[in-house]
């Protein structure tokens, strides 16, 4: 009897150091932030920051009960990252939930100038997440931070979402364009390309208005190619037409679109399964890197007013092979040209063992000198659910 | 501190009380009392901000041996 | 004297999750700032010298079977200078609970919970710890039983679904290591885990067989986890990342997404940590009550663990924060425990093979 007395007095004690007090977090205290906008002003130097945050009690409305703005920017600006966080309180009624941001868009200006001390202190929180999709912007930011996007009424899921889908159905952009993957390229010699997107501004996107009309054309943020980042410096772009090259040749394209023209027809290809086997030798005083790509071909579109035999299958195929290499080609040759060592292999030669390498890389841009060896084996899976063409008049 | 001193010196008390009315042995009693009061000093060095820091004084020593 | 038994599997999974307990979350971050991606390498020669030290303190244990170290002190070293050899392990093993604690309330208080007061953490797990130290060795031999494979499973669950950042690029150059220099910058690791592990020498008398075996096994399959978990930190988080971070194993468990849906799953690892946390204190602290209480021949552990919780919860604010603690580990934490895992034992086993020949004559 005793004994439990004890223990009860114990366990009353107990409770009274709990600990949750101090760290205790009440749901509607908190700016829960979805999108951040960074950009820099050029006459001050000053950090500006849009938080767009989520009104909570619109995402949760009923379809038909008035639609409200899903979410709120505000803008904030102090001359150094820290203060930021510091005079967010001073506009924001409510605490700011940085844990949950879902993308992140930086202005190319903002880029340019090196992004070191906004990615030192985004490491050093503890609650905030490098795993946030990193994406440039050469818009003026205050319009794409105050756009409603349709559909997905969060623009910062809408971003997130625009990335995950497009890597897997158009390759026009990896998943590996997140703030971790440009730290992780701080310390090297290779660059890393985050994806750029663009806005087309439309007068009535910052009202809710927007929803109600039918035209959704224009005010959305479109893919509008890729930064290329040496460290954390964006010291070019890359064309939207040449980011699925880019991913193509570094291996991490799930899938690639093409248009060869035969018989002045064009049949529009879709390659998946794409395996990509690299090997960088030394071959006759110069470096030679070996590019071997296999893919699955699917016809989306054939154009063509002939059969499909197989000696046409091997055409097609046949162009496919060439003209994605001679584009490989090229654009290895462009890149090379601007000094962008877009695919590591100043990293590589640096890692090898043997004399001729280190001889070689006492010499600067030693890499420049790398040729390029690209076949493209192909195989046609499918081809749809019609065999032939039709031909029409 | 006055807090830590008064929960200190209430439980030290009580703890003596209990230990002596099940008829411990000195020794006991005396090694509690030592251990009781090397705790009590750490705590108050702490609240004084003159922290008891062994480490200092053992890289010293390895500093002087030269090992 | 207790009259606990533990089993030989008991004693390996108390060896093993001592030796992994905080080791595993703290050491591979500072291994591979110094190593880059060699640094699981390690491992394996710090490893081959813990279990190498093992073997010298159970050849002194040999000599003295049935009894602690604490014991073998007095008896080899006689009542004075065994007396003050004791107390040196005692202080030592006091020493050591205190840093434990210490790891725990920075961890919770940098990541987790930083409005917290450093001190609840650490008073609220030593609360506990005290009362698994007054129940005594066989419970805290069978709640480890329980937890291991527990936290095991999960810690394997959570690798599992960080594979799909592996990138084996990240290894390279593979095998550029300086070895000599890398041994001597790497050296603290030899102290801190295994070196630490001579606290569980005081457990001797009490495993019913096979002490030795379960020992250096638990020793081994510890030291080839590490190696993994090296390994892993290397190729999800890379070396540049790894390098810079306190906690890389929580900042890649902070970056698991299943989906769309499953996120911030990083109190999961916290909770391993926590556990791991609770066995490798309450063995240091039980040590520590143990040795006071077989030094100067008590029977209660009671009256002797509480007034140690105050002394260890102040102990463990003697350093500022987590910068002062890394750089103190990395100049003197192997020249000090050198002293407890080498010269002690070297001359307890000199006075111990004196004090027999003299017998014998």
């Amino acid at each position: 009897m005793r004994s439990k007395k004890l223990m009860l007095i114990f366990t009353i004690l107990c409770l009274c150091g709990l600990t949750g007090c101090w760290d205790m977090v009440e749901i509607n205290q908190l700016a829960i932030g979805s999108l951040i906008g960074g950009d820099i002003d050029p006459k001050s130097g000053n950090q500006i920051v849009y938080y767009q945050i989520v009104n909570p009690k619109a995402v949760t409305a009923q379809g038909g009960a008035g639609i409200k703005a899903p979410v709120y920017t505000y803008r904030v600006e102090a001359s150094s990252i820290a203060e930021l966080a510091l005079k967010s309180s001073e506009s924001l009624p409510r605490d700011l939930f940085p844990d949950h941001y879902q993308s992140h868009l930086i202005t190319e200006r903002s880029a340019r100038q090196g992004l070191r001390p906004f990615l030192n202190f985004l490491e050093r929180q503890f609650n905030r997440r490098t795993d946030l999709y990193l994406i440039i912007t050469d818009s003026p930011l205050s319009d794409v931070m105050n756009t409603y996007t349709l559909l997905e009424r969060l623009p910062g899921r809408s971003l997130r979402s625009l990335i995950e889908l497009q890597s897997k159905s158009s390759g026009r952009v990896s998943r590996k364009c997140r703030v971790k993957d440009l730290v992780e390229n701080m310390e090297s010699s290779i660059l890393t390309v985050l994806p750029m997107v663009a806005l087309q501004t439309l007068k009535h996107a910052s009202s809710t208005d927007r929803y109600e009309k039918i035209n959704a054309n224009g005010g959305e943020l479109r893919l509008s190619g890729g930064a290329v980042f040496k460290q954390d410096r964006m010291i070019g772009k890359l064309k939207l037409t040449q980011m699925p090259l880019y991913y193509l040749m570094k291996g991490e394209a799930k899938v690639f679109y093409d248009t060869v023209k035969l018989n002045s027809n064009n049949v529009d290809l879709r390659a998946t399964k794409i395996k990509v086997h690299k090997k960088l030798s030394y071959i006759s005083g110069r470096p030679v890197w070996r590019l071997d790509i296999h893919a699955h071909l699917q016809i989306m579109s054939n154009e063509q007013q002939q059969k499909l035999t197989t000696k046409n299958l091997a055409e097609i195929k046949e162009a496919f092979n060439r003209q994605t290499a001679a584009k490989i080609n090229d654009f290895f040759e462009q890149a090379q040209s601007k000094r962008w060592d877009l695919f590591g292999l100043e990293g590589q030669m640096k890692n090898k063992r043997g004399k001729e390498w280190a001889k070689a890389l006492q010499e600067k841009d030693f890499w420049r000198q790398t040729k390029l060896y690209c076949t493209i084996n192909s195989k046609i899976t499918d081809i749809g659910e019609i065999i032939d063409p039709y031909r029409g008049n | 501190m006055t807090g830590f001193i008064i929960f200190f010196m209430t439980s030290f008390g009580l703890a003596i009380f209990f230990m002596v009315r099940m008829k411990k042995h000195a020794k006991e009693i005396s090694i509690f009392v030592t251990l009781a009061l090397i705790g009590f000093t750490v705590w108050i060095a702490i609240f004084m901000d003159k922290t008891i820091n062994p480490y200092r004084w053992i890289a010293r020593v390895i500093d002087i041996t030269g090992l | 004297m207790e009259q606990a038994r533990i089993s030989s599997w008991q004693f390996f999974l108390l060896t093993f999750m001592y030796v992994l307990g905080t080791t595993f979350f703290l050491r591979p971050g500072g291994l591979i700032a110094v190593a880059r991606q060699d640094a699981w390498m390690i491992w394996l020669w710090t490893g081959a010298i813990g279990v190498a030290m093992a073997y010298l303190w159970m050849k002194l244990a040999a000599y003295y079977p049935g009894l602690s170290i604490v014991q073998v002190c007095t008896k080899a070293g006689g009542k004075l200078a065994g007396g003050f050899i004791a107390m040196c392990y005692i202080g030592f093993f006091v020493q050591l609970a205190s840093w434990v604690v210490r790891n725990l309330g920075d961890f919770m208080k940098s990541t987790l919970m930083p409005h917290t007061p450093i001190t609840v953490f650490h008073v609220m797990i030593l609360a506990v710890v005290c009362y698994a130290t007054v129940k005594g060795l066989e419970s805290i031999a069978r709640t480890n039983e329980m937890l291991t494979p527990i936290i095991l499973l999960t810690f394997i669950i959570i690798c599992f679904l960080m594979l799909p950042e592996w990138n084996t690029d990240r290894f390279q150059p593979a095998f550029r290591l300086e070895v000599w220099k890398t041994m001597k910058e790497t050296r603290n690791v030899i102290a801190f885990p295994y070196i630490e592990s001579i606290v569980l020498m005081m457990m001797f008398p009490y495993v019913k067989s096979r002490q030795k075996a379960s020992f250096v096994w638990g020793m081994t399959i510890a030291t080839l986890i590490l190696v993994a978990v090296t390994a892993f930190t290397v190729g999800v988080l890379g070396v540049t990342r790894a390098s810079h971070e306190t906690y890389p194993l929580y900042v890649i468990v902070q970056e698991i997404r299943i989906g769309s849906l499953i996120e911030h799953l990083e109190a999961s690892i916290t909770v391993i940590l926590l556990v791991a946390i609770f066995i490798k204190l309450s063995t240091t602290f039980y040590c520590a009550v143990t040795g006071i209480c077989q030094l100067f021949q008590l029977t209660d552990r009671t009256w002797v663990a509480v007034p140690l919780t105050l002394i260890v919860s102040g102990l463990s604010l003697s350093n500022e924060n987590v910068v002062e603690n890394i750089s103190w580990d990395k100049r003197y934490v192997f020249e000090y425990e050198l002293i407890f895992g080498l010269f002690f034992p070297l001359l307890l086993l000199v006075l111990a093979w004196l004090r027999k020949r003299r017998v014998q004559h």
